[in-house]
């Protein structure tokens, strides 16, 4: 009897359990998310990797490329002589029924440079959405001469990697470290106190000792000196 | 409701009181009876009295209610009456609470209402038994009309009549007068009389028709056998009724009054205690002229009318209220004018006097700018002393100019002795002529938001001149009002004077954008950079990086296209540098998102408007952005990093580009939650992002070098807390010549928070020229404290266990709470209320900053965050130091004397 009762409650509890984890998965902080990474290589924003992925800290992944650079486009931008030389970069987000767009852009010469080579940086609020994106491609100069150096190939690969940042839990402050210390110092002088066991004369002999000195000296002064004092005294009268 | 601001003046200032800074604090009401006043605050939740001769606060009670949990439900509509047959006795009635006030202080009852979505309580009325509350049933279209009595608010009674109106036009068109709801329904005013009996239960309704539309009822007078009321239709016109009730029945009759009415006229009507009758003051504003005509109504027409009329020192835009009295055979006029100056005018036989003017505007000042005082002549040319190539021109220029200086020296002297009494006016014209030694006195140019723009001296805190714009509306920016005041050229230019430009909107169409350049010194308008209608609707307005023509740098608008337009029109590419990218964003309020805008300049375009390309998009979902901050636009960075314990430097990364972006929201587990962003304004990308869970705006942030602070009020631990962030680069630099956004640096945030012991009005931070001064926080608080506190006391890099290297670097210990010591005080015992925003200005001293805190109540002061290094003390002892110095050149002439003498006998041996 007793035992059915206890699995009873422990079967209750693993149901809590499960029923919490399912309800924080279902609208928790760590749900997925769907991107769709579009840039502005050909003059309009154009779709290059689509990805459905879960929200985490850790995730730092390559995104697989949908379509490739030719040789031709790559050598029109080089060229690019246009009063806009970006480099923007579009990112769609869907996740449950929500979807915006969030965009950013680095000069186009930078991304050419490193033959679009760079990280994305995914900001994502503590709703889980994503606030902003950050493009980096390790460097913030370049020159036009460069990038003729640079080797021709018939074709270019994106070689991306994108992570998210969350948002970080603001500072509190931190009471109880500081009480934790002071509790610390309170105790190391405390114990300092008590670690002082010694015995009486060992701990106070720097005081006894001249006490002792002093009295066993006055003593012997009064013993050998009484004579000629008391017959000074005499002498006076 | 009467808007008085939340504090009462006596006519000398012999007392004030200041009220709560929330909405507990606003007036509703205010009963005068004979001794004291009865002040209901807070939408009917707080009742106090205060007494007039001393302004002590008698007694105060506050509505107890338990739907304090939802705040946000309560609207803002509230009644308060005086019981008409007893006169002790005041009723209060908001939405779900009514409650009943004796004059003494004693809470006498109060019943809640029943609270339903579609009950919505609209008018109050009393009865020698009953408290009347009519209520509309938005369901049925009937109004409830519930009688409670007067002795406990047990219920005793409800009927309901047919209602045509709904909720809002109801509180917008009708008015009440004893038991009759007067209620404009277009050309038509409806009389509803409320049976004021329980046996009489015939509700009555007349109509009276007019020939225009009405627009507003305005009760002017009203006893229990009489009352008068204005009515105003839309051809301006605006007839005055006056209604009797008849003898010993519950009806009324009404008669027109035969007034000659103009458009603009205010009206105040008292009773005669002499003569029993009543009497009627006209009031009307011309220009700079106030006119009265006051007269006895006697019947149906005007007896006795006197007229005065003064003439106001400037211009004040119309009467917004005005209230006749007559004390003791003297007659006061009281008026809030448009620019809500404060006027009280005593009517006597020989004319009206104007016994009391202030300027209301100055405790609702929204933007403020500190401008220099030019130099003056003599100190313009000090160069030109050193000029010259031949020995005689060098040698004219300098005695012609030393003989300049001489004479305006002596001048000077002449001019101290000749005004020596001259009244402050006269001095404060004097010293807003030219820049002192220091630079510590400046101009200030504050807008207020009802439309008066003054020019303050910082050395007397003098008002130099004054100018109230009659068009004036300010625009909004998250949820606070502004007005852009922009420094459009300084006092750099000598011979031409310095401009300041104001940008607003017009009061009437709201899609109308008028720019007002003035000289700061003197406020007299530059007509030519004026102009009372910009062509396109703007969105954002900014100032230019150029100086274009005169010295002067020229306005950018961004209009609703996105286009960018110049006032007064010149090329783009002379008004923004051309070889430094230009980056604008721009907040979109329905999607919350901030969006980044490339402006693309070409060097030949000579056209003045070119379009905004969208490089970057900043996306809040699920959180609405409550306000955004930048740095200071004279924020300076000294040193690019700090020196450590062991030699080493720490990179600071000042990045220029960065604002404060503040976000309110509610995570998936319902907890409210306030997010702080630093965003970047060239790339979009985010290089801090908090967020605190249950915290509470207000939130206060200081941007400034590479930190950042702010506060928040902490509703777990219901204390308010301060956390402060500092960006570095690290232990090396990656360009230690320029900063560009798009640098590969990730910045290495530091952080930490601190209690703070007080809540927080507002904060900044001490500028100074160099920024080689340490910087302090300038709190205000609500007790009305402006503190001051050392940056060093919020920096993050505090250490729990402090090690020899952190004592070499000068850090102090981290301790969670920041203690105010009462010396940091700045401004001791002059307490300051309801501040709302801090500037802070740089002088030509390093050491100093000045600082103007403003609010219900303004403060300016100087401060020194690192003392006084550059200057002697005040206590300095010049007197030691001269006759030392005398002392030490007759001692050594004694000597030189003493040394020849001994020098000769020694040769002669």
């Amino acid at each position: 009897m007793m035992f059915e009762q206890k699995n009873l409650i422990v079967g209750f509890i693993v149901l809590i359990v499960q029923f919490y984890a399912i309800s924080t998965l279902d609208d928790g902080n760590d749900g997925f998310v769907s991107l769709n990474f579009e840039d502005n290589i050909d003059g309009k924003f154009s779709s290059f990797s689509k990805i459905n992925i879960q929200l985490s800290r850790q995730t730092e992944t390559e995104l697989t490329p949908s379509r490739t650079i030719s040789s031709g486009q790559f050598d029109r931008l080089v060229d690019f002589r246009s009063d806009y030389p970006y480099y923007t970069l579009k990112v769609h987000f869907k996740r449950g029924a929500i979807q915006d767009y969030v965009m950013t852009s680095i000069p186009m010469c930078l991304v050419l440079q490193t033959q679009f080579q760079y990280t994305v940086t995914l900001y994502v609020n503590e709703n889980g959405y994503v606030v902003s994106a950050q493009t980096n491609t390790g460097n913030s100069t370049c020159s036009l001469p460069h990038l003729s150096e640079i080797e021709k190939k018939s074709e270019y690969n994106y070689k991306v990697s994108m992570r998210f940042q969350l948002n970080e839990i603001g500072p509190q402050p931190d009471t109880q470290r500081f009480l934790e210390k002071l509790k610390r110092q309170q105790e190391a002088k405390l114990n300092a106190q008590e670690a002082d066991n010694r015995p009486f004369i060992l701990k106070y002999w720097k005081y006894i000792v001249p006490v002792v000195i002093i009295m066993v000296l006055q003593s012997a002064f009064t013993q050998d000196a009484g004579g000629p004092g008391a017959g000074g005294g005499n002498g006076g009268g | 409701m009467t808007a008085i601001p939340s504090y009462l003046y006596y006519i000398e200032a012999r007392w004030r009181k200041v009220f709560e800074a929330n909405d507990y604090g606003k007036i509703d009401r205010i009963i005068w009876y004979d001794q004291e006043g009865v002040i209901v605050t807070g939408n009917g939740r707080r009742v106090r009295a205060l007494r007039y001769a001393d302004g002590l606060e008698v007694w105060q009670l506050a509505a107890t209610s338990g739907t304090n949990s939802n705040e946000e439900t309560i609207s803002k509509s509230c009644q308060v009456i005086k019981n008409r047959f007893d006169p002790g006795t005041i009723h209060i009635l908001n939405d779900d609470l009514l409650w009943s006030v004796s004059s003494y202080g004693e809470m006498l009852w109060s019943i809640e209402l029943p609270t339903k979505p579609t009950l919505k309580s609209l008018f109050l009325f009393s009865t020698s038994q009953y408290v009347i509350v009519t209520s509309l049933d938005s369901n049925s279209n009937k109004l409830q009309v519930t009688y409670y009595s007067k002795q406990n608010g047990a219920q005793a009674f409800s009927s309901s009549i047919p209602w045509s109106f709904n909720a809002k036009d109801s509180q917008s068109k009708c008015s009440t007068m004893n038991n009759i709801i007067l209620c404009a329904n277009n050309a038509e005013l409806s009389m509803i009389t409320i049976p004021t009996t329980i046996d009489d239960t015939n509700i009555n309704t007349r109509q009276i028709q007019f020939s225009n539309p009405i627009e507003q009822i305005r009760v002017l007078y009203e006893s229990n056998t009489r009352s008068i009321v204005s009515i105003k239709t839309d051809n301006a016109e605006t007839k005055v009724y006056q209604f009797n009730k008849k003898d010993s029945t519950n009806e009324w009759s009404y008669h027109e009054l035969n007034i000659q009415i103009k458009s603009n006229a205010f009206y105040s009507v008292v009773s005669d205690k002499n003569s029993g009758g009543q009497q009627i003051l006209e009031g009307s504003a011309s220009q700079q002229k106030l006119n009265f005509y006051l007269s006895t109504i006697s019947e149906q027409t005007l007896t006795n009318t006197r007229s005065y009329s003064i003439e106001l020192p400037e211009n004040m835009g119309d009467i917004e209220y005005l209230s006749y009295s007559n004390v003791k055979h003297t007659q006061f006029v009281t008026l809030r004018m448009q620019d809500a100056s404060l006027l009280v005018i005593k009517l006597a036989d020989n004319g009206a006097e104007l016994i009391l003017h202030r300027d209301e505007a100055l405790s609702s000042i929204i933007s403020v700018e500190a401008f220099d005082l030019s130099l003056s002549s003599g100190q313009m040319r000090i160069e030109d002393e050193f000029g010259g190539t031949e020995m005689f021109s060098m040698f004219v220029r300098r005695i012609s100019s030393q003989i300049s200086q001489l004479t305006s020296f002596v001048m000077r002297l002449m001019n101290m002795f000749t005004n020596a009494h001259a009244n402050r006016e006269y001095m404060d014209k004097q010293a807003a002529l030219v820049r002192d030694e220091f630079n510590l006195n400046k101009i200030l140019i504050v807008v207020t938001s009802v439309g008066k723009v003054f020019g303050i001296l910082t050395q007397s805190g003098g008002i130099l001149w004054k100018h109230y714009f009659t068009d004036f509306a300010p625009f909004e920016h998250f949820n606070t009002l502004q007005v852009p005041l922009f420094h459009i050229r300084s006092a750099a230019h000598y011979t031409h004077p310095p401009l300041a430009s104001i940008v607003y909107r017009d009061r009437n169409s709201l899609y109308e954008t008028h720019v007002r350049t003035f000289n700061p010194y003197t406020g007299d308008f530059e007509e030519s950079l004026s102009t009372s209608s910009l062509p396109h609707r703007i969105k954002r307005v900014f100032l230019s990086t150029q100086i274009v023509n005169d010295f002067c740098k020229v306005l950018l608008f961004v209009d609703a296209n996105n286009k960018i337009h110049t006032y007064p029109t010149v090329p783009l590419s002379r008004a923004l540098s051309t070889t430094t990218p230009t980056y604008i964003y721009l907040f979109d309020k329905a999607e919350q998102a901030f969006i980044g805008y490339y402006l693309t300049i070409n060097e030949n375009e000579q056209e003045s408007s070119t379009g905004l390309k969208e490089v970057w998009r900043v996306a809040f979902q699920n959180e609405q952005v409550i306000n955004i901050y930048t740095r200071l636009s004279s924020d300076r960075v000294h040193s690019a990093g700090i020196v450590l314990g062991d030699r080493s430097v720490l990179y600071k990364y000042t990045n220029p580009n960065l604002i404060a972006v503040v976000t309110e929201g509610i995570d998936y587990q319902k907890v409210p939650f306030v997010s702080i962003y630093l965003l970047d304004t060239v790339t979009g990308s985010l290089k801090l992002s908090h967020t605190h869970k249950r915290v509470k705006s207000p939130v206060h942030v200081v941007l400034a070098e590479n930190w950042i602070v702010y506060t928040y009020y902490n509703q777990r631990y219901r204390r308010y807390e301060a956390v402060s962030s500092s960006l570095f680069e690290g232990e090396a630099q990656y360009n230690y010549s320029s900063f560009s956004s798009f640098d590969p640096i990730e910045p290495v945030i530091q952080s930490k928070a601190y209690i703070l012991p007080y809540g927080v009005n507002a904060i900044q931070v001490t500028t100074t020229e160099k920024g080689i001064t340490s910087r302090d926080i300038i709190m205000a608080v609500p007790n009305g404290m402006l503190i001051e506190i050392p940056w060093m006391l919020f920096d993050p890099r505090r250490p729990f266990d402090l090690t020899s290297m952190d004592r070499e670097e000068g850090l102090i210990m981290y301790t969670p709470d920041i203690m105010v010591n009462f010396e940091s005080v700045i401004n001791y015992y002059k307490q300051v209320y309801n501040i709302r925003g801090i500037h802070t200005v740089s002088t030509g001293l390093e050491s100093t900053s000045v600082v103007f805190a403003y609010g219900l109540d303004m403060f300016f002061t100087r401060v020194f965050p690192s003392r006084l290094f550059d200057q002697l003390k005040d206590d300095f002892d010049f007197m030691f130091i001269g006759w030392s110095t005398v002392a030490f050149v007759v001692g050594s002439f004694i000597a030189k004397r003493y040394a020849a003498i001994h020098q000769t006998k020694k040769a002669w041996k």
